[in-house]
């Protein structure tokens, strides 16, 4: 039971309860049962858990066929006694170990003319006549250029100081240290 | 029933009215458990006044309690084989509401850090939105400091005081819900009540004798 000097109350305290109760309590919850009955599953909406067990059904069914028919294929390819395979390290050969053989084609493909007049590699003959390869121009097209002699042209040449692409070195004196090089000092000025 | 006598511990219907509440609850709930929505309905219908009340409560505002109570009442339905006791569906359905409405106010409290709104993170206080104006003439200065001062109160002290306001709980009542025993619930409702008097005083509302 509430103590009389609890019943005493305020009128702070009678505006606190009052404001506390209109927190709590608002208007408008009637037809609450009925919003809530629309909101429920219906007896026909099927439980979740079939389909996520029909899902995962599925996906294992199809991995395992993928497994089935390309994994042999898989296998096999990557067996030692591939044919493709023997032929060639298994490892990717270093760099500098590609030769020039390894890159020239077989057989040179013979240049023809367009029917333009330009000087193409293989493609379909035209009604030109082929070229003269005896010529030293066309000659040089023909004949196919190993990378090892690409790549030693390249670092043999010597540079031509004269061109003017190379750029000389810039002739900058020093400038003055303000205080002594030597020791390190610097000289306020 | 006026807010001192729910604080001082008197049941809110008489024994009657709860044996006849209890019995019309027990018979809808088995008639729910069989699938009857109709009779699911009629039991929200009967204790969702209450269930609002209470995640207001925790929210310390009705605007989403609403949806709180809605979200609590379909986890009830879902769940309704699990209640041992047909009887206790109230209580139970109000737990339900408490941990939804304590959920929402979690969520709420992120997103308001997320957002660097001014939130007495510490404490687990929820910041208290500015009043509008229709708002401020409606309640008038007063009441709107309180319901300032009442929404800055610290959680422990907020949460027991205005699930008490809600008029629809007992002390033990409270204190099953918050798990707290029931002399702490009374030391935490008083105490709430002590610091909204010295925050308004503080605020120049001083304490006028009727």
């Amino acid at each position: 039971m509430p103590e009389p000097a609890e019943r005493d109350r305020d009128a702070l305290d009678r505006a606190i309860d009052r404001v506390a109760t209109s927190i709590v309590d608002a208007p408008g919850v009637s037809g609450a049962g009925r919003r809530v009955v629309e909101r429920l599953p219906t007896s026909a909406e099927a439980p979740w858990w079939p389909r996520v067990v029909a899902g995962t059904a599925l996906a294992s069914a199809v991995a395992l066929l993928t497994l089935w028919f390309v994994g042999p294929g898989v296998r096999q390819a990557r067996s030692p006694d591939a044919p493709h395979v023997a032929e060639s390290s298994s490892r990717p050969a270093p760099a500098s170990s590609v030769t020039a053989a390894a890159v020239t084609p077989a057989a040179p493909v013979p240049l023809r003319r367009t029917a333009t007049g330009r000087v193409a590699r293989g493609g379909v003959a035209s009604s030109a006549p082929p070229l003269d390869e005896s010529e030293p121009g066309i000659a040089a097209l023909a004949a196919p250029m190993p990378i090892d002699l690409v790549h030693s042209s390249l670092l043999t040449t010597p540079i031509d100081e004269t061109s003017s692409l190379v750029v000389a070195p810039l002739d900058i004196a020093p400038l003055e240290a303000p205080g002594d090089a030597r020791t390190g000092d610097i000289h306020e000025r | 029933m006026t807010l001192a006598a729910v604080l001082s511990g008197c049941p809110l219907t008489t024994a009657h009215e709860a044996a006849d509440a209890g019995d019309e609850t027990r018979t809808l709930v088995l008639r729910a458990r069989t699938g009857d929505r109709d009779a699911f309905s009629d039991l929200v219908d009967l204790h969702a006044r209450a269930a609002r009340r209470v995640a207001a409560a925790a929210l310390a505002d009705a605007g989403d309690a609403d949806d709180v109570v809605q979200d609590a009442c379909l986890v009830a339905w879902r769940r309704l084989h699990e209640l041992g006791d047909p009887g206790a569906f109230r209580p139970w359905l109000l737990r339900i509401a408490w941990r939804k409405a304590l959920d929402r106010r979690r969520t709420r409290s992120w997103v308001a850090r997320l957002l660097r709104m001014d939130v007495a993170a510490d404490a687990g206080e929820i910041a208290d939105p500015a009043p509008t104006p229709e708002h401020l003439a409606m309640v008038g200065q007063l009441d709107d400091a309180i319901l300032r001062a009442v929404r800055s109160l610290p959680i422990r002290y907020r949460d027991p005081f205005l699930l008490a306001a809600a008029q629809d709980q007992r002390y033990q009542d409270i204190a099953q819900l918050l798990g707290l025993p029931v002399g702490t619930v009374k030391w935490r409702v008083a105490e709430a009540r002590r610091v909204l008097r010295a925050k308004l005083a503080a605020l120049g509302h001083q304490v006028r004798r009727a």
